[in-house]
């Protein structure tokens, strides 16, 4: 029933389908990269910092090796695809999982449910800069390492490599979308997502196969996205055997992030929902 | 009609404790993370570590630090790690935080000095981080079927509350220099991830070369680590314990002058241009 | 029927938790609205004069498709706000009150930009659009500066920027000038004015009486969930106009004082608002009838106790009608 009449807004000319899909992707990526390149702080830290993560990660390793073997290739490559693959997972948890939490944060999550712009794409916007600090990541991670470590870093496959290390960030963005929406309750979730990068990045053989791991760890780290996006990274940079064949962990990873996706598209629906009938969108 | 308290100081020091445990333990979840990261951090390197060594991965970590237990070993240093970055992170960004809570200008109406004020939140801070030590590594050396002393408390209680208050120090001129840009965070990221690496936390500095081991040695953190190491995990160390702490009391005494020096110069330049409450 | 906002029967309820330790603690309901009911025409200007807590951004996030009631319905632009809450939201245009709400590493125009964006405007129709709101605002020196330079002021204006962007037929204004110095709130308050001309259906909270005087074609006054009248300000304020208001500055710390005053033979309304708890300083506004009643209340006053400061004798203003109708001053209740 409509009461009053009416027609929508008088002279105003608005883009419909896949122009107005467009226009909302422009402006989530403008603003995303936008932002990213403003905090030149942490554009700067991020590079500058480098090299004390790496040692402190790297060191304490390597001292369950005899000294005669803390420079083989091997081991080091490990810990450093290990290392950029700790990023994508990251990103998961605190760039696209906390994307909601810091709209509302900022005061704009309300003036976003305000226009009927895609809430998956609004959300996903951090995904443009992401790109950008995993590709600088990766130059400035080799640079580092080459330079402490003294060891070259293998890439035998660069096509497939960035393949993966591309699906493992959507397959990062799924699994925030949907931690995001789950966690939205938590106003504090800081601690919840250090504990669940940790638990994660040990679940998910980023370090090292999960071939290695006694077998109920082994059964848990099939179940998780995460293993098949390292061990086909593995595969591709380094020419280590994968669990299953190559084209079986595709096809798992390509069904997870799907399903991460479709699912992180249907959360948030539901949280929009829930957060208009509890008047939380504006909280903080 | 009011009444003043007989010692302020004292009043001044219960308030601020006070505040900030109550604000911490109103946290809980924070609180939980900080005592179980040193376990997580230890717990991956572990992992990792056995993963890529194999059985004889705790033989070759005893024969490259003197560690009997890798797990002591690390959970000393993660303690020591989480709270210098508590520290770290919770003095540099007073002022900003303050400021945007609309706070930190009201500090400034009690007859107190705001340096002090700060200082006492750092010791606030380091109370709570002695806390979480006897928490982590009580457990740990439970674990392992023994005891902490309470000599052994009383040195890692005393030389932590050491390590920590001059790293406010350094947070307050990480304050006091980019309180203007508003990234005061990645400014204290950048210090944290030098401190943590500088500090042997999780490995002996003598892997390094000798010109790192003298930067290492311009921190209090790292004297309490080794300290530490030598006290609990009885690790063999270079310097005498007396040696240690008399070092640990200097390099306080020049950090706590220095961030007192650079945050007073702010103050004043604040006051003047009336940005006590700017954010 | 050219109502561009209906709202009938609107119910929203709120679950809050109290005391508790670590816990959370009771459960409470607080009711924000208890069954609202009102129409905005096209072409004017109505106002929600109430005071903080009486349920006016609770009303305008539901009619702006944030919040879904409880009960109760609302139409706006002649779409259902729950049914049809994509068709409502391309009608409004909404500016709640907040001094967050942009991108501080953002310039006000790139700001501007996101959001034409995200409401799918055309880019070229988004440019000039921006350009000559920007102008009507007032904002162009500042465009191109990162918000998080802007005075409480420029956000505002660029609040109501983006609000109007897509040039919608229904403006909802949450406090449009609170905060705000009073050049920048007159200028608020003239482009108010020229949207109206322009026939935009516009609906305004604010708790400033003279504010809802000065701009509203009609006033609906609010408070703890409920309309309590509806009328043009001159006609709301005809209730108490045959009436008389007096302002006593008084020196009292007893808190119950207007409810005594209220007692008083000839008193219509009284409501009390202390502005310095230490001293006892306090405001003492009552709406009265009689020439004796006056010595009355003065006595009365005098007797419980307190010093009476200053009297002053007023013009009956909303406020007036607001105490008359609740007991309550507007900047105290809730």
């Amino acid at each position: 029933m409509r009461r009053g009449g009416g027609g929508s807004s008088r002279s105003t000319k608005f883009a419909r389908g896949a122009r107005a899909l467009l226009l909302e992707v422009e402006a989530a990526a403008e603003v995303g990269v936008r932002t990213y390149f403003r905090y030149v702080a942490w554009l700067v830290t991020d590079i500058i910092t480098t090299p004390a993560w790496l040692v402190l990660f790297i060191t304490p390793i390597l001292l369950f090796l005899p000294r005669d073997q803390w420079g083989d290739p091997r081991t080091l490559n490990f810990l450093f695809w290990g290392f950029i693959l700790w990023d994508v997972v990251s990103a998961g948890l605190w760039s696209f999982g906390m994307a909601i939490r810091r709209e509302q944060q900022m005061g704009t999550l309300e003036f976003l449910m305000l226009t009927n712009a895609s809430r998956a794409l609004l959300f996903s916007r951090s995904v443009y800069p992401r790109l950008i600090s995993l590709a600088l990541g990766l130059a400035y991670v080799y640079a580092f390492f080459r330079a402490i470590f003294g060891v070259e870093v293998l890439l035998l496959n660069p096509l497939g490599a960035a393949a993966v290390l591309l699906a493992g960030m959507a397959t990062s963005l799924g699994f925030g979308l949907v931690y995001g929406a789950l966690v939205f309750n938590f106003k504090n979730v800081g601690p919840l997502n250090n504990i669940l990068q940790f638990v994660l990045l040990g679940v998910s053989g980023v370090f090292f196969p999960p071939a290695l791991y006694p077998e109920p760890l082994r059964t848990v780290a099939l179940a998780t996205p995460f293993t098949y996006v390292a061990d086909l990274l593995r595969f591709y940079a380094m020419g280590t055997q994968t669990v299953l064949d190559p084209a079986t962990e595709w096809l798992v990873l390509t069904l997870y992030t799907a399903a991460l996706l479709l699912a992180g598209v249907a959360s948030l629906t539901l949280v929009e929902r829930r957060l208009k009938k509890t008047g939380g969108l504006g909280a903080y | 009609m009011s009444r003043r308290a007989r010692l302020g100081l004292l009043c001044t020091l219960r308030g601020v404790m006070t505040k900030e445990l109550k604000l911490a333990f109103r946290y809980v979840g924070s609180l939980v993370t900080i005592a179980a990261m040193p376990f997580m951090v230890s717990g991956l390197f572990l992992g990792i570590g056995y993963a890529v060594a194999g059985p004889a991965a705790f033989r070759n970590f005893e024969a490259n630090t003197g560690a009997g237990s890798p797990l002591l070993y690390m959970t000393l240093g993660g303690v020591l790690m989480i709270a210098s970055m508590v520290i770290v992170e919770n003095t540099s960004t007073v002022i900003r935080e303050e400021q945007l809570m609309g706070t930190f200008e009201l500090h400034y109406l009690t007859p107190n000095s705001a340096v002090l004020l700060w200082l006492l939140h750092a010791l606030a801070h380091s109370t709570l981080m002695i806390l979480l030590f006897t928490l982590d590594v009580v457990a740990v050396v439970a674990w392992q079927g023994g005891l902490l002393t309470p000599y052994e408390w009383g040195v890692a209680a005393a030389v932590i509350l050491l390590a920590m208050l001059p790293l406010a120090g350094i947070g307050l001129v990480i304050a006091a220099l980019t309180v203007r840009f508003k990234e005061v965070w990645a400014a204290a990221n950048l210090v944290n991830s030098f401190i943590a690496a500088l500090s042997g936390f999780y490995y002996p500095l003598e892997i390094f070369p000798r010109v790192v081991q003298l930067a290492a040695g311009a921190l209090p953190t790292t004297h309490a680590a080794e300290v530490l190491k030598s006290v609990v995990a009885r690790v063999p160390v270079e310097l005498p314990l007396w040696q240690r702490v008399a070092i640990m009391a200097c390099l306080a005494l020049a950090y706590l002058a220095v961030g007192k020096l650079f945050y007073s110069r702010w103050e004043d330049e604040a006051r003047r241009r009336g940005e006590l409450s700017k954010y | 029927m050219s109502e561009a906002v209906v709202a009938r029967g609107l119910v929203k309820r709120f679950v809050t938790r109290e005391g508790g330790l670590l816990w959370r603690g009771r459960r409470r309901v607080v009711e924000a609205l208890r069954g609202v009911s009102f129409e905005v025409r096209r072409g004017e200007i109505f106002g929600l004069l109430g005071p903080n807590g009486a349920g006016k951004t609770t009303t305008i996030k539901i009619l702006s498709t944030l919040l879904l009631p409880d009960a109760g319905e609302a139409w706006v632009n002649g779409y259902d706000v729950v049914r049809e809450p994509g068709k409502v939201r391309e009608s409004i245009g909404v500016s709640l009150y907040s001094d967050r709400g942009f991108y501080w590493k953002l310039t006000g125009r790139e700001n501007l930009v996101y959001f034409a964006r995200l409401y799918h405007l055309d880019p070229a129709y988004a440019r000039e659009r921006i350009r000559y709101l920007l102008e009507l605002l007032d904002l162009e020196a500042d465009a191109d500066r990162l918000v998080e330079e802007y005075s409480t002021g420029m956000k505002a204006k660029l609040n109501i920027a983006r609000a109007l962007l897509h040039d919608p037929p229904v403006l909802f204004l949450d406090e449009p000038t609170i905060g705000l110095d009073p050049g920048a709130a007159r200028k608020v308050r003239e482009v108010v004015l020229h949207l109206k001309r322009e026939g935009r259906a516009i609906l305004l909270t604010t708790h400033n009486m003279f504010e809802a005087d000065m701009l509203c074609d009609r006033v609906a006054i609010i408070s703890r969930g409920r309309i309590v009248a509806v009328g043009a300000p001159s006609e709301l304020k005809a209730r108490v106009s045959g009436h008389r208001v007096v302002e006593l500055e008084v020196l009292a710390w007893d808190q119950g004082l207007d409810e005594k005053v209220r007692g008083v033979d000839g008193v219509v309304g009284a409501a009390l608002s202390v502005k310095d708890a230490a001293s006892g300083l306090s405001g003492l506004r009552v709406i009265y009838d009689g020439e004796e009643t006056l010595a009355r209340i003065l006595s009365l006053v005098v007797s419980s106790g307190a010093r009476v400061l200053s009297v002053r004798s007023l013009e009956p203003t909303l406020e007036d009608v607001f105490i008359a109708l609740t007991g309550e001053r507007l900047e105290q209740a809730g």
